[in-house]
């Protein structure tokens, strides 16, 4: 019982964060009322003509109360559907504005799939339990009622019928566990066959360049089979449990036909009396069922649920919350004894001090992993230090607003995601308020995306979507350019930018871009030396901690890492 | 028939051409419809008795033990019949997935550059369940719906054939509701479903998106751009639950159906021609029928809706395949690779008109180009991925038309730009394609080669360390070196690399090529670059540009011609 307690609790606690629109659960249990007690007259007259009463008043009454019990049928789910459909909505919109504005490092610890199919999925559960308490209560009542009937009618027939209850909740549960055991085997066969084909279908031009069709023919077969194996495990478990369900129904059949039999004989019942018990039956199971089957519901809410709890009460980042950003003379990025890493895992920066110098371009170098990614997320606040602090033009990030912090500055990556909408739609994404066509076009025209724009046929105005195989990873990255300069930024971070394109474009963009960010200042992170050459202060990192900076002849001199990179691409 | 396959009319023939190449179970479905039948008759003994049970004929010997009996043989064969209905669509399914399989490895690279990779898994996973479900509960159920129609109509003829007719005369009436309902429910599940997509798309692309969101400060608007989309799947929802109508619908055809239905009975029974029993009997037999038929109505629309899937599957069967196995068979590839007046064009854009190009052989050639000239398309043509729509592509002299696609390609090392993983461990994914016998000490030498032995040797599992889907847990660097690795131990002439050294860093690129040097002394390296330190490494050079080669020959000779090679390369000790 304790554990139950902790169940009451829990839901509770869940549905005190809501507002529920009790008033339509209520009509909707007062309707179930209603069609519980029309169901038994329906039931009434079902016996009357199995009887061969087949009266005028017996026909008519059998059609009113059967269209009546139908119009009840359908108003009953729909009422209950208008209340569930508006608290799933008030979750999902709690729970969307949970996650839009989750700080990074919790928005980490989550798998952004699993965040999805919270709002997706998880949260159709969220009425179960609320609904489940009015339709139970509903259902509680007919059976109840249901039985009553039974008992006048008959009392020996219907006790021992009775007493076969305690064998359809044993079977209930029985089946209950063993649904879940096979849905779960069944999920993961089908998920198994489907990550093979997802991963091996975008794989066909590798596959064929290793000419691997054989072996690729063969797994494949394996991944079919795995899941028909599944299937016919399936075929055969899901019998099992419709027979074990039909037990009990067995059960009743017989206690009806054997025990309704000896009492006919014995002249305890009126000859018809098996029709009757056998139409009341109906609806006790019925009931009976609906029952089982909300209580099953709301156990096994529970842990979708605790899953959208959880997500409710992840800590808010306050995008508006901390001191607004001042401007002042110092522009430099300053990291004092920066120490860092993601959540559990390992630490990344060890003890990072450095100077990045405002209104200039820093280039910073190093070998994969050791840290300069990191780096750049720091400085725009999007992860707060473990320990030390971080200064950017005199504002300490940790106290400054998020959402001031995020305007002063500019960020593409090598891989930019685009969102879907228009090609206008992703540059002006940034701005607020109208923009003018000429200033778009101007940001188009710096990152070299004009003129591919120009030539498609709907040009700004062409959606993503249908686009999306006809623009080739440098053209979104190019658009990705003309977004991040259209907000004008204080401060533009690059952090591998030129990758997908190819040089020749990327070092006319990098120019517009130094020319347009002149007095401002650029931190990128480059492989291409040649990029690198051009940066006013160089920042070397080594495993996360910093090996050297200044300027080329400076860093020239200390950096053993700077040095291989100059000797490997020149010396050819 | 041909109203399942809409508009298309060829395609029923060609639904029917590829059932045939299916191999579907025809015994067990054979067997499915003989149980079927049986539990018809089975079916309508346990309605009877129910009847004389009813009727208060509780004699035990002639009734009560009989009913049982047939009630436990009817719950008995329902589930073996169940059982039966989903092996068949089990054995369909995976007999058609493993045609559809077996021709999508088979289909050529022009496919699955046409098809994104979510729409074929959608093919193979959940369209042909269409196809199962077409066969059992459209085309099987037709046949056992009409025989238990026929029996059920039998029996009560021979009670009285009018009681027969009324019952066939209020039939109609029931499938054209249960038709008009079934199409108004699809249509709505349709835009449900349709709702329930977009929202999943939405909130799915902005999660993903989330640092991007934060870095331009656009939570509001997502807020509200995500609750549009919510408000949309609840107004579906809504809308859902108001077809629900269809219970008072059904009720009020019931109704009118049953006044005819006991109507008929009634003037029968009263003049005795018909026992209460015999009453009971034709009422249950009634209800039965009616709902029988209607629910195969439901069926029957719901699989109109699902021509799209059964279409698409059909169409894939119609595809040309590539056949590796067919020509000579290639033993050893050697010489200068050749293109003579090649033609090739992606769709309607013409690519390549007439180009001519030889790569000498033993050096290292680097392919150069902006993007969009053509370079990845030459590497996969030579390597044979597509056919040329004119030319002849010339190894050593020799015409490869005549190779065995099979033979030709092992005879080439390629490691394309996007460096994939199969889910697996590392030792796994470096032997993938690796048809020889490789050593321990072989393998690692490639990795240290591949400069990620340090790596591996990091990894608690070492070789056997897992990848994840898709090499997840790896980066872009990582994977690369093992796509390298893979290609060293392939040891054959050709080395094709297509940026295969981008997500690397300078060091690793440093080491990565002078192992290059090393395997590679004497054989041939063909490489598409667009880095400097890269292109450093070639000793021959192609500038590309719009499909043509503009330029090509020694390093010194291209850099006096060329300016695109010269920006690139830069003078040198420009670096400082």
């Amino acid at each position: 019982m304790k554990n139950n307690k902790h169940v009451i609790s829990f839901f509770l606690s869940f549905y005190r964060r809501l507002s529920i629109p009790w008033w339509l659960y209520l009509i909707a249990f007062g309707s179930g009322v209603v069609y519980a007690e029309v169901g038994m007259r329906v039931s009434e007259y079902l016996v009357r003509v199995n009887k061969g009463e087949l009266y005028n008043s017996v026909i008519l009454g059998y059609v009113f109360f059967t269209i009546f019990n139908a119009l009840l049928g359908f108003l009953r789910p729909l009422v209950e559907e208008y209340a569930n459909q508006k608290v799933i909505l008030r979750v999902r919109f709690s729970m969307w504005r949970k996650i839009l504005h989750l700080p990074m490092d919790q928005f980490g610890k989550e798998q952004p799939s699993s965040l999805v199919s919270a709002v997706t999925n998880d949260v159709t559960q969220a009425t179960l339990v609320i609904s489940g308490i009015f339709s139970g209560a509903a259902s509680l009542f007919g059976f109840v009622r249901a039985c009553m009937i039974l008992y006048q009618y008959n009392s020996p027939l219907a006790a021992y019928l009775l007493l076969c209850i305690p064998v359809a909740v044993a079977m209930f549960i029985i089946v209950g566990k063993l649904q879940f055991t096979i849905m779960k085997k069944r999920y993961a066969a089908l998920n198994e066959m489907t990550t093979f084909f997802s991963e091996h279908l975008s794989a066909g031009k590798y596959v064929k360049a290793q000419v691997m069709e054989e072996k690729e023919l063969e797994s494949g077969y394996a991944a079919i089979d795995s899941r028909y194996k599944a299937d016919v495990y399936y075929a055969f478990m899901e019998q099992i449990q419709v027979l074990t369900n039909s037990l009990y129904s067995l059960l009743t059949t017989v206690v009806m036909a054997v025990g309704g039999s000896r009492l006919i004989n014995a002249g305890k019942m009126e000859a018809t009396g098996i029709n009757m018990f056998s139409t009341y039956m109906t609806q006790v199971n019925l009931y009976m069922a609906e029952l089982l089957t909300v209580w099953q519901n709301v156990m096994g809410s529970k842990g979708a649920l605790v899953h959208v709890g959880d997500i409710l009460d992840m800590e808010e980042e306050h995008t508006e919350k901390g001191n607004s950003w001042t401007e002042s003379e110092n522009r430099d990025i300053v990291f004092k004894n920066v120490n860092f890493g993601y959540g559990s895992e390992k630490e990344i920066l060890h003890d990072f001090s450095v100077c990045i110098p405002g209104g200039k371009t820093t280039a910073v170098i190093g070998d994969n992993g050791s840290g300069k990614s990191t780096v750049m997320k720091l400085i725009q606040g999007f992860y707060q230090p473990d320990s030390g602090e971080i200064w950017v033009g005199g504002n300490k990030i940790s106290e400054t607003s998020p959402r001031e912090c995020h305007k002063k500055f500019g960020y593409v990556l090598q891989n930019n995601p685009l969102m879907s909408g228009t090609i206008r739609d992703n540059i002006l994404y940034g701005t607020e308020g109208e923009t003018p066509e000429k200033e778009m076009k101007k940001a188009a025209g710096e990152a070299r995306a004009d003129s591919f724009i120009d030539a498609l046929p709907n040009g700004y105005d062409t959606t993503l979507g249908e686009a999306g195989n006809r623009l080739s990873s440098g053209q979104k990255q190019r658009i990705a350019i003309a977004r991040a300069l259209i907000a004008k930024p204080d401060y533009l971070i690059l952090d591998e930018a030129g990758a997908s394109l190819d040089h020749d474009t990327y070092m006319k963009i990098y120019h517009g871009i130094r020319k347009k960010m002149e007095g401002n200042t650029i931190v990128f992170i480059a492989h291409d030396m040649r990029e690198i050459a051009e940066a006013d202060y160089l920042v070397v990192m080594h495993h996360g901690r910093l090996e050297a900076c200044g300027t080329h002849e400076e860093v020239f001199a200390v950096s053993r890492t700077y040095q291989e990179y100059l000797q490997s691409t020149e010396a050819s | 028939m041909e109203r399942v396959f809409g508009k298309d009319r060829g395609s029923m023939g060609r639904f029917f051409r590829m059932l045939q190449k299916a191999r579907l179970p025809y015994l067990w479905i054979l067997a499915y419809i003989a149980i079927t039948a049986l539990l018809t008759n089975v079916g309508i003994s346990v309605t009877e008795y129910t009847a004389e049970l009813f009727a208060g004929n509780v004699n035990f010997g002639t009734v009560v033990l009989p009913f049982l009996t047939f009630t436990l043989l009817s719950q008995l064969i329902s589930s073996v019949s169940k059982i039966m209905s989903n092996l068949c669509v089990a054995r369909i399914d995976r007999n058609i997935r493993k045609m559809i399989w077996s021709k999508t490895v088979r289909l050529p690279l022009r496919y699955y550059e046409k098809n994104k990779p979510k729409e074929m898994i959608s093919r193979i996973t959940t369209d042909i369940t269409a196809i199962s479900q077409l066969i059992m509960q459209v085309f099987v159920s037709i046949l056992t719906s009409a025989y238990t129609l026929v029996i059920t109509l039998g029996k009560i003829g021979s009670y009285d054939q009018k009681l027969m007719i009324a019952l066939i005369a209020v039939l109609p009436l029931n499938l054209v509701i249960a038709f008009v309902m079934g199409k108004m429910k699809f249509g709505v599940l349709d835009l449900v479903n349709q709702k329930n997509a977009e929202l999943t798309q939405t909130i799915a692309e902005k999660t993903n998106n989330l640092l991007l969101i934060k870095s331009y400060g656009k939570e509001e608007k997502e807020l509200q751009t995500g609750q549009e989309k919510m408000k949309g799947f609840y107004k579906s929802s809504i809308l859902n639950a108001w077809l629900g109508f269809a219970t008072p619908m059904y009720a009020l055809v019931g109704a009118m159906q049953f006044i005819v239905i006991v109507m008929v009975g009634r003037s029968f029974y009263s003049s005795g021609a018909l026992t209460l029993t015999q009453w009971i009997a034709y009422y249950g037999f009634a209800v039965n029928i009616v709902n029988q038929l209607s629910a195969y109505c439901v069926y029957w629309t719901t699989f109109k809706g699902s021509q799209g899937a059964t279409r698409r599957v059909a169409q894939i069967m119609e595809e040309m395949e590539e056949d590796i196995e067919n020509g000579e068979h290639v033993e050893h590839l050697c010489g200068d690779i050749e293109l003579r007046e090649i033609d090739f064009s992606y769709g309607d854009k013409l690519l390549f008109d007439k180009l001519n190009l030889k790569i000498p052989a033993g050096r290292v050639t680097a392919l150069i180009g902006p993007s969009g000239s053509g370079k990845t398309t030459l590497l996969n043509l030579v390597e044979r991925m597509y056919p040329v729509s004119g030319g002849k592509i010339l190894f050593g002299g020799e015409d490869t038309a005549r190779y065995s696609l099979k033979s030709f390609r092992s005879e080439i090392s390629y490691v394309t730009q996007e460096s994939t993983l199969f889910a697996g461990t590392i030792r796994d994914n470096i032997l993938f394609g690796i048809k020889r016998e490789v050593t321990d000490e072989e393998m690692e030498q490639a990795c240290t080669d591949a400069e990620i032995m340090d790596f591996i040797r990091e990894q608690p599992e070492g070789f056997l360390a897992d990848v994840g889907e898709q090499g997840e847990k790896l980066s872009g660097g990582q994977k690369q070196r093992i796509a390298f690795a893979r290609a060293l131990l392939k040891q054959s002439d050709y080395l094709f690399m297509d940026e295969a050294t981008a997500a690397m860093d300078i060091r690793g690129k440093d080491q990565v090529w002078k192992s290059v040097k090393r395997h590679m002394e004497g054989k041939t390296v063909l490489m598409v670059a667009h880095d400097r330190q890269t292109v450093q490494k070639a000793d021959y050079i192609i500038v590309m540009h719009n499909g043509r080669i503009i330029c090509q020959g020694e390093p010194a000779e291209v850099y006096a011609k060329n300016t695109y090679y010269r920006e690139l390369i830069g003078s040198e000790g420009q670096g400082r």
